[in-house]
């Protein structure tokens, strides 16, 4: 039965992301932890981080992480399946249409309209894995920011915005800061 | 004997899209990565499809629900040697990502809890966190090129959706795309009225 479940999970949340990678993440966010609570925002930020060091779609890293997490690891491969279901079949549609028709200007509306949605999703969901990063108490208020995870925070994202190294570099450098900042000064 | 030969044929490619899917996807982190490696070894070196089939896998693997890696994998493995071909393509790409998370999740509790690693994944996780504030600035200046207020109009009411409404990002889906194509009929009808 839980297996049928992560699998419908994985289902729902692949038929929902448009334009693929990023646009899944909030989608996870809100389907797991929000709606079936397998995980909390803190484990997700941990399984963000993993993703962007393991190989392969990030959907597939997450649906492998949720449906070992789940059910082990039959509940992994039943997310992973849950996640090649809708492509194979609306990839064989458009394929269809495509070959008939060339361009189909309804895609092209809706596309747009995902990307909206997909905005005001990610947005959300940056909020709240920021407050969980910087509040790691729980507690939003000055005293209890985390002002390292802050810094590292901004040093990443100006690094990543002005496309100076590798993704995963920052990733690593991150890591790395913060435990010399753990060894040496006891952040 | 022919029939044969094709067959054998046919199975030499599906074996080689699946042998070459798996290396894509055990290297390429991202879709549009593993499309990028995709084009070099499927149209320059195995010669299998046409730069433009390629590029309309692109453009409706980019347009299909799902990730885009496993979208494009898909249509080209299809394209290339039918329903076995694809099946192949999406075993190919799967199979990478699953085993080394599998390996990760198995371990994650044991590696979580030992204080160094802690310390280095809540590094880790700032990092993270800023990697998808940049995707969200992505979309912003995409969607702020548009020059369309109808489109702002759009986010506002799924931000209050998702912020007041304790519903299923499905039915915001099937909203926002329904009043995006009621939008797009009435300006085609006015469009033809003006002229």
């Amino acid at each position: 039965m839980m297996l049928l479940k992560v699998m419908f999970s994985f289902i729902k949340v692949c038929m929902l992301s448009f334009g693929g990678g990023y646009s899944a993440i909030p989608l996870v966010a809100n389907e797991i932890v929000d709606v079936q609570k397998w995980m909390t925002y803190a484990e997700y930020a941990d399984l963000l981080a993993l993703d962007e060091l393991t190989p392969g779609p990030i959907m597939i890293n997450c649906a492998t992480f949720v449906g070992m997490k789940v059910a082990g690891l039959p509940g992994a491969f039943a997310a992973t399946l849950g996640c090649c279901i809708p492509p194979a079949i609306f990839c064989f549609i458009l394929d269809l249409v495509y070959r008939k028709y060339r361009e189909v200007p309804a895609v092209a509306v809706i596309l747009q309209a995902m990307k909206c949605m997909s905005l005001a999703l990610v947005t959300t969901t940056v909020i709240q894995l920021g407050i969980n990063i910087l509040f790691p108490a729980g507690t939003v208020a000055l005293a209890s920011l985390d002002i390292f995870s802050l810094v590292l925070f901004v040093l990443a994202f100006i690094f990543v915005r002005k496309d100076i190294v590798n993704p995963i570099l920052v990733l690593l450098g991150c890591g790395v800061l913060r435990l010399a900042g753990n060894l040496l000064f006891g952040f | 004997m022919e029939k044969q030969n094709g067959k054998k044929a046919d199975l030499r490619k599906i074996w080689l899209i699946f042998i070459n899917t798996l290396m894509i996807s055990s290297t390429a982190n991202s879709g549009y990565a593993m499309i990028g490696v995709m084009e070099r070894v499927f149209v320059k070196k195995h010669e299998m499809l046409s730069k433009e089939e390629l590029s309309d896998c692109t453009a409706m693997a980019a347009s299909s629900p799902g990730p885009i890696g496993i979208n494009a994998s898909c249509l080209i493995g299809y394209r290339v040697a039918g329903f076995w071909g694809s099946l192949a393509a999406i075993l190919g790409v799967v199979i990478p990502p699953v085993f080394f998370m599998v390996l990760v999740t198995m371990f994650y509790g044991a590696i979580v809890s030992n204080g160094y690693v802690a310390t280095f994944m809540k590094g880790m996780q700032a990092g993270a966190v800023a990697l998808v504030l940049n995707f969200a600035i992505g979309l912003f200046t995409d969607i702020l090129k548009k020059k369309q207020v109808f489109l702002w109009v759009l986010v506002a009411a799924a931000l209050i959706y998702i912020w007041c409404l304790d519903l299923s990002v499905f039915w915001l889906a099937l909203l926002i795309a329904a009043a995006a194509l009621i939008k797009n009929a009435i300006m085609v009808r006015k469009g033809g009225e003006k002229s």
